[in-house]
């Protein structure tokens, strides 16, 4: 067993180079130009249910056996950014677990990359070449650092499907949307194909159970309920799905451990349904480590290792820098570069905690 | 990493101290013995175990602080929890002084400090056998890692016996059977003679309790262990312990009492006027006829200085030891065996505390006088045994608060140089002298409960064992540590149990029946 020695939190040397020459490349052929609006990208949320607390909580028992349970999660960052040029960087990785102990973990170095965010569409493209997964949708504006981490999370969950043995769980960080900029066909067949093997699929949103991408507030209403309060349950909160739905997942809420001071909003594949009690019992199975009490500790593993936190990223600007300095641009570009960070420097932090991890 | 030896890698921090990382679920022990494999250097450091300690991986300020309080409460309702992915969480780190590191199979002192990160390992044979060289040829034990052993086989090198032994112990640590097994070692090596004195009666038979064994029952015993006692014992070799007044000097009676000047002074002119018969006469005149013959001889003396000699003197024909009858003493026989190397017992066991002290001083001094004698005399000095004169309880007659004139106390200062040697066992070593205890060139360092005695013997000892304290604290029964100038470090040996011990050895021992040669003595 080897010890974590933060050998994934690193930026080759190559890569900063080739990256510092870019900048060089773009910068001199840049004009400012207005920055893209931001949108919402979260597709149309299924139809829930009327009344949460009418709701059946079942209540939720442990399995017998141990499985092998998965965890995955993506880190990105914006690094640097100066008109239309940005330095982006992004990564997924995963762990294995065996009841509570590790039994493996993969997370490369991140991958960075400077453009110019004119040229979106072009870049995004080619990263989708070696997958079955193709833009559909041309009115939604892209922010690429997330499609980028989004796409390395979607193609680590294809790898770790295909080698998953039957009733391992893969737990995803966020929710099971659609994400509409890409075709369904492709998305559908990757959950299919989990249900077909057998393999099951759980996304748990990490920031809060009583909101639904930050738009739907949900009342659940056990406050008061000694009863919910003290167990271990789940409810479903999406009425049926239908059968052309474009959605991913059914929508629950599950309360993980007795302990917990919070539920937890829970997506399971929706091809997946007899399964539900199982899923919901690993679940619970590892979401009584006593920090983390309630949620899965898998999750909480796999988001330590695959975020690019503060420091890293500041790690990652300094190599870019000593890469810079060789070059004939280094203060000019620099300054270009960082003026723009520094007026964003709150904005920055907000990203940091909330979509840069 | 895959070997099963790996249990950490190196985080710091100096070449007095070194520290590293170990698993959450491994168990490693004050006092262990690990090895830093240096492959930029090509050199294995060893180094010792002196404190384990807590260590996590969260950076949150007061963390496990939190975790404990979240527990209590899940407790107190009930609640189960668990620790998630506690070997990535959770770790250990073990505090280390270097010993020095191996290099072509040669012990160096250390001097520099391996490659940050390099993997520790639990040593292997392989890298241990260079303390083979260091066993010294009396062997007591095997070396101890932490709470196992490696079949290393320890103990001391007879040539410093005559540089004195320490044997220090809170009861019950395993002083008197160290102290069997040491003996039984140099009943074995046949080249140095041993002088035991046995207060408690343990020795021969292993005392009172069932299961224990003692020197008689050792496979040599027959032809190499001898007895002196008043006591009812069975044994081939036993004999009767006596003491001549001729032997007694009055070096010796200072021992059990207090003498005034002019008392001392009187002493001192009887001893000169009657020589050898001096105590004879003291206590068998009355006290008319003494004052009258000293007179004769223009000595004169208070009535009552010479009436508390002579009631002194007279205590002493209470000791069934002392006998008038000079013909017969158990002091020269007992020399001519230990110069021989053979291994004597003195048993003092149901004498009283007077006695016993005045039997060990007349017998002590005669052991240095003829040691000496051969050393200024005889040409025959070398082919003399070197001997040790093995004291239990030592402190009562080495106490630094009685002074340090007795005969004990120079045989500390000068044995060395007359092959004589002391072993000190003590369970108080606080009340000896630094100074005394300094020149104790071994020790062995057991289980001692008060900081005081432990204090006083990490001063005092060959190596540099002042960071051993927790460790000799946590000693358990039996387990030691051997300082000496012939070790490269304070040598962790786990001792032999006796009794197992001659289990042990009876096998090679069954043919070789020895019998001493007649002309010894
Ligand atoms: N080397 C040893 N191995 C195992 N047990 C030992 C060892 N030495 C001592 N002991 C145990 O400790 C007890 C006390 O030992 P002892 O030698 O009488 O101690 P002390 O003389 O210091 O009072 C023994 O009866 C034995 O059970
Ligand atoms: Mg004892």
């Amino acid at each position: 067993m080897q010890f974590q020695t933060g050998e994934h939190n690193y930026l080759r040397r190559s890569q900063a180079e080739s990256t510092a020459a870019e900048l060089g490349c773009l910068f001199s052929g840049t004009a400012p130009v207005p920055a893209m609006p931001k949108g919402e990208q979260s597709g149309s949320i299924p139809p829930l249910i009327d009344n949460l607390e009418d709701a059946p909580a079942l209540k939720i028992i442990f399995p017998q056996k141990k499985y092998e349970i998965l965890a995955i999660d993506g880190g990105s960052s914006v690094l640097a950014k100066g008109g239309n040029i940005e330095v982006i960087a992004w990564r997924a990785g995963c762990v294995s677990f065996d009841d509570i102990n590790r039994v493996d973990e993969k997370c490369p170095p991140p991958e960075i990359l400077a453009y110019n965010r004119l040229t979106v569409q072009d870049i995004l493209s080619d990263y989708l070449a070696d997958t079955d997964v193709t833009i559909v949708s041309q009115e939604q504006p892209i922010r690429l650092v997330d499609e980028l981490r989004w796409l390395e999370e979607w193609k680590l969950l294809s790898r770790l499907i295909e080698n998953s043995r039957p009733q391992s769980l893969i737990l995803i960080d966020g929710s099971l949307h659609l994400n509409p900029l890409y075709n369904a066909d492709s998305q559908h067949g990757l959950f299919k194909n989990a249900a077909e093997k057998k393999v099951y699929l759980a996304a748990v949103t990490k920031t809060s159970s009583l909101s639904i991408d930050r738009t739907t507030p949900i009342d659940i209403g056990i406050k008061n309920n000694t009863e919910l309060n003290n167990s271990i349950w789940y409810k479903k909160i999406n009425q049926k799905l239908k059968a052309d739905s474009l959605w991913l997942g059914d929508i629950y809420l599950a309360r993980l451990h007795s302990g917990a001071d919070k539920q937890y909003r829970v997506d399971l594949n929706r091809f997946d349904e007899d399964n539900t009690d199982e899923i919901m019992g690993m679940i619970a199975s590892v979401s009584d480590d006593v920090e983390f009490a309630g949620y899965p500790y898998p999750l909480a593993a796999a988001h330590r290792l695959a975020r690019i936190d503060s420091i890293f990223k500041q790690d990652m600007l300094n190599s870019l820098k000593i890469a810079l300095d060789n070059s004939d641009f280094s203060l000019e570009l620099w300054q270009y570069l960082t003026r723009d960070i520094h007026d964003k420097l709150n904005a920055d932090i907000m990203e940091l905690t909330h979509n840069d991890q | 990493m895959t070997s099963n030896r790996f249990i950490g890698r190196l985080i710091g921090k100096s070449v007095s101290e070194l520290s590293f990382r170990s698993f959450y679920a491994g168990h490693i022990s004050i006092g262990s013995i690990v090895m830093v494999d240096d492959d930029d250097t090509n050199r294995k450091y060893l180094l010792r175990v002196i404190d384990v300690s807590y260590g996590h991986e969260s950076s949150e300020a007061n963390w496990a602080e939190k975790v404990a309080g979240r527990m209590m409460e899940e407790d107190q309702k009930d609640r189960l929890y668990r620790i998630h992915d506690p070997e990535r969480r959770l770790y250990k780190i073990v505090k280390c002084s270097p010993l020095g590191y191996i290099q072509n199979n040669k012990f160096n002192r250390p001097r520099s400090i391996p490659t940050h990160f390099s993997p520790v390992l639990l040593p292997d044979m392989e890298t241990m056998e260079f303390l083979r060289e260091y066993s010294g040829d009396l062997i007591v034990g095997y070396l101890r890692c932490g709470e196992d052993t490696m079949d290393i086989s320890l103990g001391m090198d007879g040539s410093t016996l005559s540089q004195h032994v320490g044997i220090f112990a809170t009861t019950g640590m395993g002083k008197s059977n160290l102290m069997k097994v040491l003996a039984s070692a140099i009943m074995e090596s046949k080249e140095y003679g041993l002088l035991i004195f046995d207060p408690h009666g343990e020795y021969f038979d292993g005392g009172r309790e069932a299961d224990r064994k003692g020197l008689k029952d050792h496979p040599l015993a027959d032809s190499r262990f001898f007895t002196r006692t008043l006591r009812n014992l069975k044994g081939a070799q036993v004999d009767k312990l006596s003491i001549p007044f001729s032997e007694i000097e009055i070096e010796d009676i200072t021992q059990i009492f207090g003498f005034s000047q002019a008392q001392y002074e009187a002493l001192q002119a009887i001893r000169i006027k009657y020589g050898k018969e001096w105590l004879y006469k003291l206590c068998t005149k009355d006290l008319e006829s003494l004052l009258e013959e000293l007179q004769s001889s223009q000595l004169s003396f208070h009535e009552s200085t010479m009436a508390v000699l002579i009631r002194r003197a007279k205590r002493l024909l209470e000791f069934r030891t002392v006998n008038k009858d000079k013909s017969y003493s158990t002091v020269g026989d007992i020399l001519g065996k230990i110069q021989n190397g053979y291994t004597v017992l003195v048993d003092t066991a149901n004498l009283s505390q007077d006695e016993e002290t005045l039997v060990t001083s007349v017998i002590t001094r005669a052991v240095l006088k003829s040691y000496k004698r051969k050393y200024q005399t005889e040409g025959d000095f070398e082919k003399l045994s070197p001997c040790l004169i093995m004291l239990e309880e030592a402190q009562r007659v080495l106490m630094a608060s009685t002074g340090d004139t007795n005969i004990f106390h120079r045989i500390v200062r000068e044995g060395r140089k007359f092959k004589v040697g002391l072993g000190v066992i003590t369970q108080q070593p606080k009340l000896l002298s630094e100074e005394l205890l300094s020149q104790l060139n071994s020790m062995f360092i057991l289980g001692l409960a008060d900081e005081r005695d432990r204090n006083i013997v990490r001063s005092s000892s060959k190596q540099d064992i002042s960071s051993l304290s927790t460790e000799i604290q946590t000693l358990a029964a039996g387990e030691a540590l051997l300082t000496s100038p012939t070790v490269p470090f304070a040598l962790p040996i786990k001792v032999f149990l006796y009794e197992d011990y001659l289990k042990a050895i009876k096998t090679n021992y069954k043919q070789t029946v020895e019998k001493p040669a007649e002309d010894f003595f």
